[in-house]
């Protein structure tokens, strides 16, 4: 006869990485800690699916890969060094070239390489977490990085837009727009650069 | 090379959409230089801030996501023989097994648990694994409960719910796995890791077999490419009522009774 349910154990919800810094939540990911490694999970999921929906142009694609980038970023946790820059950054790094390789081994082009609305994309997702705080940090971020984005000129920000989420190369970009190699080239290490120039001012001013 | 042609490639490089020549004379170069390597590392940097966090749209991935994941993470921890990437490996055995309880004794309380097998030791030392099998997914199911309001395992996860390993004859088949269920009331959902991939023609089906008898049809089991399957139960599925529940391979119609070979049979 089996055990009773009574029996079975209730499990109380762990806090140990509750307010936890990057660093440290790695340090537990490097040790072995599986709530560091849910922390880790916790804390980015939502910016990797967004980005992997962009790319991927669907939910279940993005889903997959979002499992892929945490499953990377688990086994690969050593080679991670906050020096070289933050761990989002390499999250993303990650997240962007597992979907350009898928994007290039379908042979297709996403959905919404620029310019569709988010409302697309708002009717296939699910919302994010409720806390109104990380919510707000959020916004803002974003609101500072949409103000470095829309201080590029429209056609640089579109051929970098091209290459980054698209996965297209320079030729297919100049293909697509019509526009000379040479002209697409320029425009990207222009925009490159002054979203890098950018990105520095903001960063003074913030930090 | 000159300045404004190395730094329209080393645009193009970080981005990683140079076409094959321009590629194989960035990757060169880049080797090479120091700066420029540096230039790149600012630029990707810079990019990945900027166009990775501009992405966000406040959509998250179904939480089912985060408890597939936290379970592949589980067992390759455990297939690892308890070791963390950058170290060195131990022998390798699965992270768990399931194994026919020992009968239990008169007058005495059922082993939560079955043969002690090698801790779960990143969430607790010394825990027999059937039971740290139950700390795993349960601590997985708490922490996902928040995201749930509007999906189908609500009915489960938002009210006290228990976790039971699996016991009984997969062990033979390799799979091992949990029945979570909510204290009181309907519904539940079993996980069941190491499974394989269903032969042509065939499919995992899930039973549970009443107290007053006869099996009744739970759905199909359908493992991801890591061999594992959830499946959660309707809300008119009353565990409670139950004392076993089964996992066979069907092939085609099966007239609500198991037809096909029994490949995970447990105790509820």
């Amino acid at each position: 006869m089996g055990r009773s349910p009574r029996d079975a154990t209730v499990t109380p919800l762990p806090v140990a990485y509750e307010g936890a810094d990057d660093a440290q939540i790695m340090d537990g990911v490097r040790v072995g800690d599986g709530r560091a490694v849910a922390a880790l999970y916790d804390r980015y999921n939502a910016l990797i699916f967004s980005l992997a929906l962009r790319m991927l142009g669907s939910r279940e694609g993005a889903e997959e890969l979002v499992q892929e980038v945490f499953l990377r970023a688990w086994r690969q946790a050593a080679s991670y060094q906050p020096s070289l820059g933050k761990l989002s950054t390499w999250l993303l790094g990650i997240a962007r070239n597992l979907a350009v390789d898928e994007l290039r081994r379908r042979g297709a082009r996403p959905q919404r390489a620029d310019g569709e609305s988010e409302e697309q994309l708002a009717s296939i997702a699910t919302p994010a977490g409720d806390d109104p705080a990380a919510q707000a940090a959020q916004a803002a971020q974003r609101t500072e990085i949409r103000a470095a984005l829309d201080a590029l000129p429209p056609a640089q920000r579109r051929v970098i837009e091209m290459a980054y989420y698209g996965g297209l190369t320079q030729s297919e970009i100049a293909a697509e727009l019509g526009e000379p190699l040479g002209t697409v080239k320029t425009r990207m290490r222009l925009g490159t650069q002054k979203l890098r120039d950018l990105l520095r001012e903001m960063n003074q001013v913030s930090g | 090379m000159n300045e404004k042609h190395c730094e329209d490639l080393l645009a193009g490089y970080t981005l990683d959409c140079l076409d094959g020549g321009d590629r194989a004379t960035a990757e060169r170069h880049v080797a090479e230089c120091p700066e420029c390597r540096q230039e790149c590392e600012e630029l990707r940097a810079a990019l990945h801030d900027c166009l990775g966090h501009a992405a966000a749209s406040g959509a998250a991935p179904s939480p089912l996501v985060r408890t597939q994941f936290l379970a592949r993470v589980a067992l390759e921890m455990g297939a690892a023989g308890a070791t963390v990437p950058g170290r060195a490996a131990a022998p390798r055995r699965p992270i768990l097994t399931i194994e026919e309880p020992p009968p239990p004794v008169r007058g005495t309380t059922p082993p939560l648990a079955g043969t002690p097998q090698r801790p779960y030791w990143w969430m607790l030392g010394g825990a027999a694994v059937p039971a740290v099998l139950a700390l795993v997914f349960g601590v997985m199911v708490m922490q996902t409960r928040g995201q749930l309001n509007d999906q189908q395992q609500a009915s489960v996860l938002a009210t006290p719910h228990v976790t039971m390993p699996l016991r009984g004859s997969a062990v033979s088949h390799g799979m091992n796995g949990e029945v979570i269920m909510p204290q009181r009331g309907m519904s539940g959902l079993m996980l069941v890791a190491g499974m394989r991939a269903p032969s042509a023609g065939t499919q995992y089906t899930c039973w549970v077999h009443r107290k007053d008898g006869g099996w009744a049809d739970m759905g199909v089991l359908t493992p991801d490419a890591s061999g594992i399957a959830m499946l959660v139960f309707d809300r008119a599925t009353d565990l409670h009522r139950a004392d076993r529940i089964g996992v066979t391979m069907e092939r085609g119609a099966h007239f609500g009774a198991p037809s096909g070979p029994m490949v995970l049979s447990s105790t509820l």
